[in-house]
């Protein structure tokens, strides 16, 4: 277990409040800690004692903490007016526009998402609102005229911290009232668990006066909750497993290896080693010889960061006698784009009820040229659908990265839907191809394992982890 | 001298100016003379409470008292009719629900203490 997880099993709650609590002036609207240490509070277990360095909202630090009590108007919970939610009927995907840069044409959704941060920026010293009406607003983001918008106001901190500070001054709830939005989804005021009780209940009152304000506008609002670990408010959150599968050119599958949990910091060297390590492998026993031609594809399920590439970057570096190219694809499962084929029927579904299923779909294997680097490809056909009520199969986005030196997307498109064709678990064809769904079974079997007590993936190491034990 | 110099100038004044203002704008209970005037009494909770500290006054969650609360733990408590203009101010939709008191004095006794709501001015 990790220092993250082992962090996350003492904050949960064990149902005793600590025994220290009940001497703390924010019991009630807190409700005390309960993490197991019966005798230590959050102030006695996260507080520095108000370091100037700290930046958390604390009692100990009482000039701050009273400004910041000016700012919410005190730790009170009942005193907020009760929020305001209509009805809304949300599809079950609903796509997130930033821009209208890389579209000619509006897009035809009947729901979408915007940023509230790109709607609102400062000129002149005024935060202030792209637009003043909701056509002016929908055609400023190329989004259908009649579209309904939801905002979604989760983003990093900076961004809140502005409309924390401007919105009062320019009177943002009254500006976004004006622009007919369906929905307006808290900002996302960090709640860290390893804190001192104050800071998380000012943020979360932040974020319920943010919402009283626009609800009192007439908007209509959704609270937001989320919590997490973090070692401090700059500190990185997140810890990460990459799991990764090889196959060599001809499809063949050739080993699988997990990078360590470590922090964000030390990711690309931690990617790094572990590629050198597999390339290492590879290099030994496919017998690559000095000046030969190696072209390295990377498929993977979410966009590649410069981390990321970096690391790729200076392993190539490092390999030095080959001369190799590379291609860093980013395998898109959500997203709002379809295929049509007005031409098909469908295929007969053979459930008692004469239905024909994949009605419109495009036969496997078509694919459509979005861009230079941009190819959506249908994985999954008419005959693939399993029943008619399974409606529209979506097909796959494959994006190229702009760091690769090898951008044949014709090429890599093919790759994509060989390896769809290719799946040791079925004789049929897989929706996605192996490489990534193969990291998905892994990753899914590693996530249940993980819960077993003596569990190390350590024990993956070997034989097991070359065969195909996850299928 | 230098125009960015001169902008860099033009800037800290500007920044200094807003935020005298935003302290001028801040409301502040030191206007109300019967809550300034008043010495509170408040009955301990905790030990540990010498004279000259500055402890922060905080409405209790039953509204029925005003918490004395040093760092996060409550050493006193006030409570009855003297805390009531106390708790009423504190309690204030838009309050900030929170004013530094000063302890005037500490009975060896019986532990209570004598408050005054601090003004910043070195008073009580």
């Amino acid at each position: 277990m990790n220092a993250n997880a082992r962090l996350r099993l003492e904050l949960r709650p064990s149902g005793v409040v600590s025994v220290a609590c009940q001497s703390c002036f924010l019991l009630e609207p807190c409700g005390g800690l309960n993490n197991g240490n019966l005798f230590l509070n959050c102030f006695n277990q996260f507080c520095c004692g108000g370091n100037n360095d700290c930046d958390h909202v604390c009692p100990y630090k009482p000039d701050d903490y009273r400004r910041r009590m000016f700012e919410v108007g005190g730790m009170r919970f009942d005193d907020l007016p009760a929020l305001r939610q209509s009805p809304l009927d949300l599809p079950r995907y609903v796509p997130m526009v930033h821009h209208a840069y890389r579209r000619s044409d509006p897009l035809k959704a009947g729901v979408v998402a915007l940023d509230p941060y790109m709607i609102f920026c400062l000129r002149d010293g005024k935060y202030a609102a792209v637009a003043d009406d909701p056509i002016t607003l929908r055609r400023h983001f190329k989004v259908a005229d009649d579209a309904r918008i939801v905002l979604r106001g989760t983003a990093e901190d900076r961004f809140l911290e502005r409309y924390w500070e401007h919105r009062k001054a320019e009177g943002v709830a009254a500006q976004i009232a004006r622009l007919n939005v369906s929905l307006f989804i808290g900002p996302n005021y960090s709640h860290f668990l390893n804190v001192p009780r104050s800071d998380l209940l000012y943020n979360r009152k932040r974020q319920l006066v943010c919402l009283a304000e626009l609800s009192e506008a007439g908007v209509s609002v959704a609270p937001m909750g989320s919590a997490r670990v973090s070692a401090g408010r700059l500190g990185e959150a997140q810890r990460v497993v990459g799991i990764t599968t090889v196959f060599s050119g001809d499809g063949n599958y050739c080993v699988s290896t997990l990078s360590r949990a470590v922090p964000f910091e030390d990711y690309a060297a931690e990617l790094l080693a572990s590629l050198q390590n597999t390339i290492g492998r590879l290099s030994k026993s496919m017998g690559w010889q000095p000046k030969e031609h190696v072209r390295l594809v990377f498929h993977a399920f979410k966009p590649l960061k410069e981390a990321e590439e970096e690391a790729v970057k200076a392993l190539i570096a490092s390999l030095g006698d080959y001369d190799v190219e590379y291609a860093f694809l980013h395998v898109v499962e959500n997203h709002p784009i379809l295929l049509f084929d007005e031409a098909q029927k469908g295929e007969p579904a053979y459930d008692g009820r004469n239905g024909m299923k994949g009605v419109y779909a495009p036969e496997r294997g078509r694919y459509l040229r979005l861009s230079g680097h941009e190819v959506l490809i249908t994985l999954t056909g008419p005959r693939d659908v399993k029943q008619a009520s399974d409606g529209m199969p979506r097909p796959v986005l494959l994006r190229l990265g702009r760091g690769s030196t090898f951008n044949d997307m014709t090429y890599l498109t093919r790759q994509v839907n060989t390896f769809a064709c290719h799946s040791w678990r079925s004789y049929f064809y897989s929706p996605l191809p192996v490489t990534i769904l193969y990291s998905e079974l892994i990753a899914r079997l590693l996530g249940n394992l993980s819960t077993l007590p003596q569990w190390n993936p350590i024990q993956l190491v070997g034989r097991i982890g070359e065969g195909r034990w996850f299928l | 001298m230098g125009e960015n110099v001169l902008k860099g100038q033009v800037k800290d004044f500007k920044k200094g100016t807003d935020r005298t203002l935003k302290d001028m704008a801040t409301p502040t209970l030191f206007d109300r003379p019967d809550i300034m005037s008043t010495v509170y009494t408040a009955a301990p909770v905790e030990g540990g409470v010498t004279k000259g500290d500055r402890l922060e006054a905080h409405a209790a969650a039953d509204g029925r008292s005003v918490h004395l609360v040093k760092g996060h733990v409550v050493v006193a408590r006030i409570e009855g009719d003297g805390a009531k203009s106390l708790l009423d101010a504190l309690r204030e939709p838009g309050s900030p629900g929170v004013v530094t008191v000063r302890v005037r004095k500490v009975s060896s006794v019986s532990g209570f203490i004598e408050a005054l709501v601090d003004d910043g001015k070195g008073a009580g």
